[in-house]
C-alpha cells in the first residue's frame, strides 16, 4: 500500500508547489530587535512545526509535509492580513512543548509584535492533520485556535484557508474584546495582617458567587498567592471566622504591594437586650431579650412591659399593666455591618392589668387579655459605638374579651409605638 | 448605603415627631383611660349570659331611681339593653355593687327616666314597682316619653315628651297619690324656627329643677339649661299659660339660664351630648382621634371649667348622675359597665 501511495503523491506535490507559489503572499521578515512597546496590530508568524508522521520516516513524506506546511503558513498569513493584522514572519523554528506559548511570545515580544501565530502539521497515512494557534504576547495566552484533519490532496487547500480564516477571525474578535486585559498587570503579592487567627480569607465579597478562598490567617498574617490583577483596579478581600461577623475590605491595586491591616472581626450577636418605652407607656419601661438562632438575622424574642396608665387628673388612680410578648423576628433590610437596619416581628402576648375597682363578679382586681401580634415593624440606627437607637410600630389584636380589652385592635387603632436603646455589635 | 442614610434620617424625624405629640397622646392609656377612674364595674354581657341566658348586643340608655319606703332608701341603676333575640329590655343593677337583679321589663323608651312616686314606689313607664323588691304594684299609669317623675308633697309631676309631638312640645301632668290626674299642661319651647328639644330634666339636691334644651342647627350647636327654684315654680310657669318657654317669651322664666355653646350639634350622631349634674352642665365634644373631651359649665358661669380628656371611641355610652356623685360608662367592645369617680371634684 505504501509504494502505491508514494507514486500518486508526486503529481500532487508538483501542483501543490505551484499553488503555493501563486498564493504565497509577501511576508515581511521580522526584525528581531527588542522593542519597548508592543504593536497590538502586529502578528509574528512562525515556521510551521511539523510533527512526527511520514515526514519523519521518509524523504518523500518530508517533502509532502514541507509543501503542505508552506501552504498552511501562507493561508494563515493571508487570513491574518484580511483581519487587519500586520503580518511579520519569523525564521525561528519552534519546538512543540509546554513552554511553547512563552517562547513564541518572548520572540514575538522581542520583535515588537503583540501576537504570535503558530501552525502545527502532521502528515500520516495519506491524511494531514493541522492546528493553527494565535497567542496574545503580553500574557502568553491563547487567543484563538482551529484545526482539522483531511485527505492529503489539493482538497486540503481550501480547508486550510477556511481554518486560517476561522483562527484569524477569532483572534481579531479577541483583540477587540472589552474583556481582554489591556492594562498593566501587577507584579506583586498582597499581604494581609489580622488579629483573628484562623480567619478564612477570600477574594470577593463574603458569600458572593464566585468568591475564591485564598488562605487563612496564621500568626496574624497571610501572604496571598500571586494573582495577575490589572493595576489601578479595585478588588475586595473578605474575612470570616466562626461566631464572628464577616467583613469586606476593598483594596486599590497601585504600583506598590498593599499591606492590608484588617480590623478585628466582631462577634456575632447571639442575643441582645432592648430597653425602651412609648406613648401611653411613659410611666414604665419595656425590656426585650432577643435570642438569635441565625446570628445577626433571625431571632426569638421575649418582651416584658411594666407600666401604669395615669392621667394625673382628679379621681384617677394608676392602672398598672404587665405585658409579656413572645415571638419571632427577622432583620429584613441591610447587612449587619450597616448602621441602619430594619425588620419585622410576629408573635403574641399575655396582658395583665391591675385595677383598684371592685366588681361583683370577680374576687380579684386583675384582668388578663390575650393578644396576637400579626405585625411589628422595627428599625434601628447604630451610632459609632455599639449604642443603637431603635423604633418600632406594633399592630396588636386582642382576641379575648374577658379582660380589660374588648376584641379588636389595641389602642383603638392608634399604632403601638416604642423607642429605646440597645447595644448592637 | 445612601438608602440606609435616608432611612436613618427618617427614623430620627419619626422619633422627634412621635415625642412632640401632645401629652394626651403620650400619657393616654392604650387600654382606655376610664379604668383609672373606676370605682366598680360589672360585665353586663357576661352577667346576662350567665344568669339570664341573654346575649346582650348593646345598651341604649342608663338611668337610676331612688325611693324611700318603710324607712329604707332603695337605689337602683337601670339600663335598657338591646338583645340578640331582637328584644329591648329594661334591667336593674344593685346600686352598691352593680349586681345584676332579676328585674326585667320590656320597655322601649328612648328617654330612660325612672323615678319615685308619692306612694314610695318606683315608676317606670306605665308601671310602678315596689321599691324594696321591684315587684309590679300599679299598672296602666300615665305613659309617654318620660323625662322625669317628681315627688311633690302630695302630687306626682310627670314631665315628658311624646313621639307624636313636634320636637319642641313638652307636657307636664300632675297626679295624686292614687295616680288620679289632677292637672295637665302642654308647652312649646320656642316660637321660632329653631328646632329645640327638651333633652334632659333633673331635680337637684336642694330641690331646684333643671331643664336642659338642645338646639341642633347643624353647625353651631347650643345647649341651654334653665333652672327653676323648685318644681312648683316650674308648674306655675306651665299653669300661667305662657305659650313659649323661650324666645320672645323667655322673660316669663324666673329661672337662671345657662348657655352652653359648642361647635357641632347636640344630640346628633356625632355624639355631642350634655348632662345635668349638681355642679352644672357637663358637655361632651365629639370623639376625634380616639379622644373625647368633657367640659363642666357651672351653673351661672357660662364658661367651661374643669375639662377632662380621655381616650374613647364611639362605642362608649355615658350617664352622669344628677347628684354628681359618680358617672357611668358602658364599653360596648368589652360589655363592661363602669362606675367612675368625678374629675370635677
Amino acid at each position: 500500500m505504501r509504494p502505491k501511495s508514494r507514486g500518486r503523491s508526486k503529481p500532487c506535490l508538483a501542483a501543490l508547489a505551484l499553488a503555493v507559489a501563486l498564493l504565497l503572499p509577501s511576508i515581511a521578515v521580522a526584525e528581531e530587535a527588542p522593542t519597548a512597546a508592543l504593536d497590538d496590530a502586529a502578528v509574528l508568524v512562525f515556521p510551521v512545526i511539523t510533527l512526527g508522521g511520514d515526514s519523519a520516516s521518509s524523504a518523500e513524506g518530508g517533502d509532502e509535509a514541507a509543501a503542505f506546511g508552506a501552504a498552511l503558513k501562507a493561508a494563515l498569513g493571508r487570513a491574518l492580513s484580511e483581519f487587519s493584522f500586520t503580518v511579520k514572519e519569523s525564521s525561528e523554528a519552534l519546538v512543540q512543548g509546554e513552554d511553547l506559548p512563552v517562547k513564541a511570545s518572548s520572540i514575538a515580544r522581542a520583535a515588537g509584535a503583540g501576537w504570535a501565530a503558530v501552525a502545527f502539521l502532521e502528515v500520516a497515512d495519506k491524511r494531514i492533520a493541522y492546528t493553527l494557534r494565535v497567542y496574545e504576547v503580553s500574557e502568553s495566552a491563547l487567543a484563538s485556535s482551529a484545526g482539522f484533519s483531511v485527505y492529503a490532496g489539493l482538497a486540503a487547500l481550501p480547508l486550510m484557508d477556511d481554518s486560517a480564516k476561522t483562527v484569524a477571525s477569532k483572534a481579531a474578535a479577541y483583540r477587540a474584546s472589552p474583556a481582554r486585559g489591556v492594562g498593566e498587570i501587577i507584579q506583586y503579592r498582597i499581604s494581609l495582617t489580622s488579629p483573628d487567627e484562623g480567619a478564612a480569607v477570600y477574594i470577593g465579597a463574603a458569600g458572593a458567587q464566585g468568591s475564591r478562598a485564598v488562605g487563612i490567617i496564621e500568626d496574624g498574617f497571610l501572604l496571598l498567592p500571586y494573582i495577575p490583577f490589572e493595576k489601578n483596579t479595585r478588588i475586595v478581600l473578605s474575612l470570616s471566622a466562626k461566631d464572628r461577623s464577616s467583613i469586606d475590605i476593598p483594596i486599590e491595586l497601585g504600583d506598590e504591594a498593599p499591606k492590608v491591616a484588617a480590623p478585628a472581626l466582631k462577634k456575632v450577636d447571639k442575643g441582645n437586650i432592648l430597653v425602651g418605652t412609648g406613648p401611653g407607656r411613659l410611666l414604665g419601661l419595656g425590656m426585650t431579650y432577643r435570642y438569635f438562632f441565625r446570628p445577626d438575622w433571625s431571632f426569638l424574642f421575649i418582651n416584658e412591659r411594666l407600666f401604669a396608665g395615669f392621667d394625673f387628673t382628679a379621681g384617677s388612680k394608676p392602672l398598672v399593666h404587665a405585658e409579656t410578648w413572645e415571638g419571632f423576628g427577622w432583620y429584613l433590610l441591610f447587612p449587619p455591618s450597616s448602621p441602619f437596619r430594619a425588620g419585622a416581628c410576629v408573635g403574641g402576648g399575655f396582658l395583665f392589668s391591675f385595677s383598684s375597682a371592685d366588681s361583683p363578679t370577680t374576687s380579684n382586681y386583675a384582668f388578663l387579655d390575650i393578644a396576637i401580634l400579626p405585625i411589628e415593624a422595627f428599625c434601628e440606627y447604630r451610632f459609632k459605638s455599639e449604642l443603637t437607637l431603635w423604633l418600632s410600630a406594633r399592630g396588636a389584636y386582642s382576641i379575648d374579651s374577658s379582660g380589660l380589652l374588648g376584641r379588636g385592635w389595641l389602642g383603638n387603632g392608634t399604632p403601638d409605638l416604642s423607642a429605646g436603646l440597645l447595644w448592637r455589635r | 448605603m445612601t438608602i440606609a442614610r435616608a432611612l436613618s434620617a427618617l427614623l430620627g424625624i419619626s422619633a422627634i415627631a412621635l415625642f412632640s405629640q401632645g401629652c394626651s397622646y403620650l400619657f393616654g392609656d392604650p387600654y382606655g383611660d376610664y379604668m383609672q377612674k373606676a370605682v366598680k364595674w360589672a360585665n353586663l354581657r357576661t352577667e346576662l349570659q350567665t344568669k339570664a341566658d341573654l346575649e346582650l348586643n348593646n345598651v341604649g340608655g342608663i338611668g337610676e331611681a331612688e325611693s324611700a319606703s318603710g324607712g329604707t332608701t332603695y337605689r337602683y341603676i337601670f339600663f335598657q339593653g338591646n338583645f340578640a333575640d331582637g328584644t329591648s329590655r329594661l334591667r336593674a343593677l344593685g346600686y352598691e355593687n352593680l349586681d345584676l337583679l332579676d328585674f326585667e321589663a320590656f320597655n322601649d323608651y328612648g328617654a330612660l327616666a325612672p323615678g319615685a312616686d308619692v306612694n314610695g314606689d318606683i315608676k317606670i313607664g306605665s308601671q310602678s314597682y315596689y321599691a324594696s323588691s321591684l315587684i309590679p304594684h300599679l299598672g296602666s299609669l300615665a305613659n309617654g316619653g318620660l323625662l322625669m317623675v317628681d315627688i311633690g308633697p302630695s302630687t306626682n309631676y310627670l314631665l315628658y315628651t311624646t313621639t307624636s309631638d313636634p320636637t319642641d312640645l313638652i307636657h307636664m301632668d300632675g297626679y295624686s297619690a292614687g295616680w288620679a290626674n289632677v292637672s295637665s299642661a302642654t308647652w312649646q319651647i320656642s316660637s321660632g324656627s329653631d328646632m329645640w328639644t327638651l333633652a334632659r330634666a333633673a331635680q337637684l339636691v336642694d330641690g331646684r329643677v333643671c331643664l336642659l334644651f338642645f338646639l341642633n342647627n347643624g353647625s353651631q350647636g347650643k345647649a341651654i339649661a334653665a333652672t327653676f327654684a323648685n318644681f312648683s315654680t316650674l308648674a306655675s310657669a306651665f299653669a300661667a299659660g305662657n305659650p313659649y318657654l323661650m324666645g320672645s317669651a323667655d322673660a316669663n322664666l324666673s329661672a337662671d339660664m345657662d348657655v352652653v355653646t359648642t361647635n357641632g350639634s347636640y344630640g346628633s350622631p356625632a355624639g355631642i351630648d350634655a348632662w345635668i349634674i349638681e355642679d352644672g352642665i357637663v358637655s361632651m365634644t365629639s370623639t376625634i382621634n380616639n379622644r373625647t373631651t368633657f367640659n363642666l359649665f357651672p351653673f351661672g358661669s357660662g364658661a367651661a371649667t374643669k375639662s377632662y380628656s380621655m381616650t374613647a371611641n364611639y362605642s362608649y355610652l355615658y350617664y352622669f348622675q344628677p347628684s354628681g356623685e359618680y358617672w357611668y360608662l358602658f364599653d360596648y367592645s368589652s360589655g363592661r359597665l363602669v362606675c367612675l369617680r368625678p374629675w370635677w371634684k
